[in-house]
């Protein structure tokens, strides 16, 4: 290759999404628009609609995360951390998913106390949680359950599901998936490894922050859980 | 999801975008808002701020050509058109770092990504609006400016156990501190350390030290804010700002260098940068440095004349002293540079007698004679067609100008009218320090005197390598100086009557005598300056290999 084929791959990159993300909005813009204040017709429409609104959605999700990933590779991804509150965290992702939990009739709770606030990057920890979310409500049945609290001096948020659990494999080694990568289990594989670099960005007093899958609790299926310092 | 909350609301929507615009008007439509107008860009929305007091402003930072997003926002709250109790809603599709870093410095309410739905978009608002009713009090105390009614309610809240209690603690320290209530500031800043380093506290208490003088404690603090968080950017212009008053400019270029690699977007932090690079004579830092100020101010709030007279004006001094390869370059950019004020600012005769005047210097630092006669006479024949009272940035260039083309007795007369006029002028009497022997503005006093004291203690310790240095540096400030440069002449000639046969040195030392040459015969320092100069000329320059 010579030097003038070279070019700044995070630039193509960071631009192209930057252009993705608007004809995104565009698209969902004009969905909008199309329908007004109309109610759908029947119940395929609105099924449709969900389903548009969800895919759209995901792709986003998923350019946010290339994004990241490529970032972090790279030690670009800087870290933005603010004093926030969780609450709203973990409201706002329920909010960005209501369409979706309406169409498939699952009842979201969030368990967390309102003015519970901490330190964090916003934006990665939103897309942490709000991946972890998509996840739940593609394997519930039909509850999903977030709740945040301190435990010894460290914010834990945890994402909770009633449906079958995780697999065995991925209990014992979360990020694992990623030495190979899996293009059935791809997806959650991919949010799990972003999950974790981005939790471990996360640092106070010689602390890390780190992600835990588990089985079981309250609502007997699985349990993502984020802590970050 | 109708409410009525927003029914009250006034709401403006900036996007250069027809089509965002109009969805956007749509979806706070829906939300049960009725009062929403739109601007397509920056200079449209300041004009509908001018004439309403909007409650809510979502904008995108993309504008298009002119002002982006974080230039209004900038804009706006430097003028107050923006109020305390008022929500500013960045929009953004923006993924560029750069761009997210430089929107985090002036801090609005909220920022929404794009694309967001309805739902998300009503409760950022929900959020934004439950806090600023919370802090109402607070806020219209602040659009007020009473700070102290702002403390007491801040007291207030937090008495009451108030969800937004840690914003009351940061924001009545913060200010505590403008108040200069200092004491009472930095104690809350170091026990909001203590506990848990949040970057407010760290910066705060950095601030605080710093202005109470304790600059080696300042700089702890800052520099464990800028570890903890790399992107603290504040924390390296407070760094900066602790050296230079060190007097360790270097230091300052470095903290400077590292915030404008990491958010270079601020014309602000470009141009403190460019001021400190010129001083540590690192010129092609210092002319990128401006050349950026420059551009980056155009649509902002901090567009004007001086920042293109300042490249200017550092292009002139660097082709003074510039290697012969690099003149004739230089020579054109400062003429491109010049052109370019003039032909911007037309308009302004004060700024079209500066930039001739700094041509006139650019003429005479290539020694063309003919043209800078030419050029002195055009500006002097401007200077007696109108009587009126001149700027005295416009004065400062005339007597800058005189001395370099070694008009003496014509740059006195004009330092005479400056110092008479502007003395108590802080910041101009810091600038005619820069052309007299002895310091006006009481600063200058101090710090030479205090350079003084500290060389001379060197030079009686027998250290004369660190006096030589605090005495050159302190030269940099005031090379007209006489005590000043008699003392750094006297501490070279006592290495160079060693056995130190320094080229350096002994250049140094000519110059010093060049600039007190015309000491008068009933100068007091007359003596010591005669005794120096013999001991000087019966030394032999150092022969050149």
């Amino acid at each position: 290759m010579t030097d003038e084929n070279h070019i700044d791959f995070s630039l193509v990159l960071a631009s192209s999404i930057h252009d993705m993300k608007n004809s995104l909005s565009m698209l969902l813009h004009s969905l909008d628009q199309m329908y007004g204040n109309k109610k759908p017709k029947n119940e395929d429409e609105a099924n449709g609609l969900a389903v548009l609104h969800y895919e759209a959605s995901r792709v986003n999700n998923d350019l946010i995360q290339l994004l990241g990933l490529y970032r972090l590779q790279k030690n670009q991804l800087p870290l933005f951390t603010d004093e926030h509150f969780v609450y709203d965290l973990l409201e706002e992702q329920v909010v960005k998913n209501n369409v979706l939990l309406t169409s498939r009739d699952i009842t979201a709770t969030i368990d967390c106390d309102d003015a519970f606030s901490w330190y964090f990057d916003h934006d990665l920890l939103a897309g942490v949680i709000n991946n972890m979310l998509v996840n739940a409500i593609r394997y519930t049945k039909n509850q999903v359950k977030l709740s945040a609290a301190m435990e010894n001096d460290h914010l834990v948020i945890k994402v909770a599901d009633n449906g079958t659990g995780y697999p065995e494999l991925m209990l014992k080694d979360p990020m694992g998936h990623m030495k190979g990568i899996d293009f059935h289990s791809g997806s959650t594989s991919l949010g799990l490894y972003f999950a974790g670099e981005a939790a471990k960005l996360h640092k106070r007093d010689g602390f890390h922050g780190n992600i835990h899958l588990e089985n079981g609790g309250e609502l007997k299926g699985g349990i993502f859980q984020i802590t970050i310092p | 999801m109708l409410t009525d909350q927003y029914q009250q609301k006034r709401f403006l929507v900036v996007d250069d975008f027809e089509n965002f615009r109009n969805s956007l008007k749509k979806m706070l439509f829906d939300l049960g808002g009725q009062y929403v107008d739109t601007a397509a860009n920056g200079n449209q929305a300041l004009k509908r701020c001018e004439q309403v007091a909007y409650d809510i402003l979502l904008v995108d930072y993309n504008l298009g050509d002119g002002k982006n997003g974080q230039q209004l926002l900038e804009q706006l709250r430097l003028t107050k058109l923006l109020k305390h109790t008022s929500i500013f809603i960045m929009v953004t599709a923006e993924v560029d770092k750069e761009v997210v870093i430089s929107t985090m410095e002036y801090q609005p309410e909220a920022y929404l990504a794009k694309p967001f739905t309805l739902g998300v978009l009503k409760h950022r608002l929900d959020k934004a609006l439950r806090r600023n009713e919370s802090l109402h009090d607070i806020l219209s105390a602040l659009n007020e400016d009473n700070y102290a009614s702002a403390i007491a309610h801040c007291d207030e809240l937090m008495r009451n156990g108030s969800r937004y209690s840690s914003w009351c603690l940061k924001t009545k320290a913060d200010l505590l501190y403008q108040l200069e209530h200092l004491d009472e500031a930095k104690s809350i800043y170091q026990q909001a350390a203590r506990e848990r380093q949040p970057d407010w506290a760290l910066l705060g208490l950095g601030k605080t030290l710093a202005k109470q003088k304790y600059y080696p404690e300042a700089l702890r603090t800052l520099t464990t804010l800028v570890q903890n968080n790399p992107v603290a950017l504040e924390g390296y212009d407070w760094i900066a700002k602790i050296h230079q008053e060190m007097d360790d400019y270097v230091s300052a270029q470095k903290a400077l260098a590292k915030a404008v690699s990491i958010s270079p977007r601020s014309p602000l932090r470009q141009q403190a940068l460019a001021e400190v690079c010129w001083r540590n004579n690192d010129w092609d830092m210092a002319i990128e440095a401006y050349g950026r100020t420059v551009d980056l101010s155009r649509h902002s709030i901090h567009y004007g004349p001086n920042n293109s007279l300042d490249l200017a004006r550092c292009l002139t001094s660097y082709v003074a002293v510039a290697d012969e390869e690099n003149i004739e370059r230089l020579k054109q950019d400062s003429l491109h540079a010049i052109s370019k004020i003039t032909k911007e600012f037309k308009g302004n005769s004060e700024v079209r007698m500066q930039s001739k005047l700094i041509e006139t210097r650019l003429y005479a630092a290539v020694r063309d004679e003919k043209k800078t006669k030419e050029m002195i006479n055009t500006v002097e024949a401007m200077c007696d067609k109108s009587d009126a009272r001149r700027a005295p940035e416009t004065l400062l260039e005339l007597a800058r100008t005189y001395t370099f083309i070694d008009d003496k007795e014509k740059a006195e007369e004009v330092i005479a009218r400056l110092t008479e006029e502007y003395a108590h002028d802080p910041l101009i009497a810091k600038q005619i320090d820069t052309l007299v022997e002895t310091p006006v503005s009481q600063e200058g006093k101090d710090k030479v005197a205090q350079f003084n004291k500290i060389g001379i203690q060197h030079y009686k310790n027998d250290e004369f390598i660190v006096a030589i240095k605090k005495f050159s540096t302190a030269l940099q400030l005031y090379p007209k100086n006489i005590v000043l440069n008699l003392n750094l002449a006297q501490a070279l000639l006592s290495q160079l009557t060693g056995n130190t046969n320094n080229q350096e040195y002994w250049d140094r030392c000519q110059l010093c005598f060049m600039q007190v040459e015309h000491i008068s015969e009933t100068h007091e320092q007359y003596g010591r300056y005669i005794q120096a100069k013999k001991i000087h000329d019966s030394l032999k320059q150092p022969s050149l290999n």
